[in-house]
């Protein structure tokens, strides 16, 4: 038994969801849960309106589908991944022209994909080449700012791709789990990383940096 | 020894390549190493790298939630209201 515990996650996680599940409770959801929705989401859409409403979307989201809950994580994880999921909607909404453009762009096959970042031989094209960002952990603002573009650009990225980075961050997956979720091979899931990284990371020079 | 060279070496677009995916997977050692060594020869790719792990850890605290620096919370008032519409998709 132990044996098993140690060794596969997905054997543990169902031991302890049949052992204690975990419940759900909508009543206690605005007072528990609501403040600390608020200021997740204020911190990033810098609007209270818009931040009101997304928690309020989120309580109504989650009520529509208590059917999903899968009573093998806490519902607060659970709220807060909708929460998350309406943030990155909302910079989607707001910027919808520019991802028409954008995924036209990443949606393409290799070639002209990496012939944006890359010369033939696979030195950086002069147009690509790196500046220091100059960004230092501790200066609040600075970060601050940052946030707000890095959430732009995911919201940017083709969903599949955004969905790696929040199964890996927030649910944990492995890589293995990762390619079972999203019916891709590994050679598949690398390319998809590679991919995002260049793309976030030009889109943030552009966005943030060079503003 | 040229073409020794242009085997061990890797191109900007393997180096990106490793250094993107290494916060997913071990990487082996020879593209370890290899990796190492390009860094410490392009600037370009170099940049890359530390701006690599710049997203990687922003990344992290929006999934996970951390950064709560502002001390606001909803007013009551707003809090009522959506007290008053969850519980009306409660009973509905």
């Amino acid at each position: 038994m132990h044996f098993f515990v140690f060794h596969s996650k997905t054997i543990y996680i169902q031991i302890v969801a049949k052992k204690q599940p975990f419940i759900c409770e909508p009543n206690i959801w605005v007072d528990e849960y609501s403040d600390e929705f608020f200021r997740f989401a204020i911190y990033r859409v810098k609007s209270r309106e818009v931040a009101e409403d997304l928690v309020q979307e989120t309580f109504l989201a989650g009520l529509k589908s208590l059917d999903k809950f899968r009573r093998d994580c806490p519902e607060k994880s659970w709220l807060y991944n909708i929460l998350r999921n309406k943030i990155i909607d909302y910079f989607r909404k707001k910027t919808n022209q520019e991802i028409k453009r954008s995924s036209a762009v990443v949606e393409t096959d290799d070639d002209s994909f990496y012939g944006q970042f890359f010369k033939k031989e696979g030195q950086w094209n002069n147009e690509a080449t790196q500046e220091n960002w100059d960004i230092s952990a501790d200066k609040i603002m600075e970060r601050d700012e940052f946030m707000q573009f890095l959430i732009l650009c995911l919201s940017l990225l083709p969903e599949k791709w955004a969905k790696v980075f929040s199964m890996k961050n927030i649910d944990e997956f492995s890589t293995k789990e990762i390619c079972k979720e999203l019916e891709i091979t590994p050679s598949n899931l690398w390319t998809i990383i590679h991919r995002a990284k260049l793309q976030l990371r030009g889109c943030l020079e552009k966005r943030w940096h060079n503003k | 020894m040229k073409k020794l060279m242009y085997k061990i070496m890797l191109t900007c677009k393997q180096a990106t390549f490793y250094s993107s995916v290494k916060s997913f997977k071990k990487l082996k050692l020879v593209h370890r190493i290899q990796l190492k060594l390009h860094l410490s020869m392009c600037k370009s790719c170099h940049e890359f790298d530390h701006q690599n792990q710049i997203i990687d850890k922003s990344m992290t605290d929006f999934y996970k939630g951390k950064h709560l620096y502002s001390e606001e919370i909803l007013s009551e008032e707003k809090k009522s209201q959506i007290r008053t519409t969850v519980n009306q998709h409660i009973k509905g």
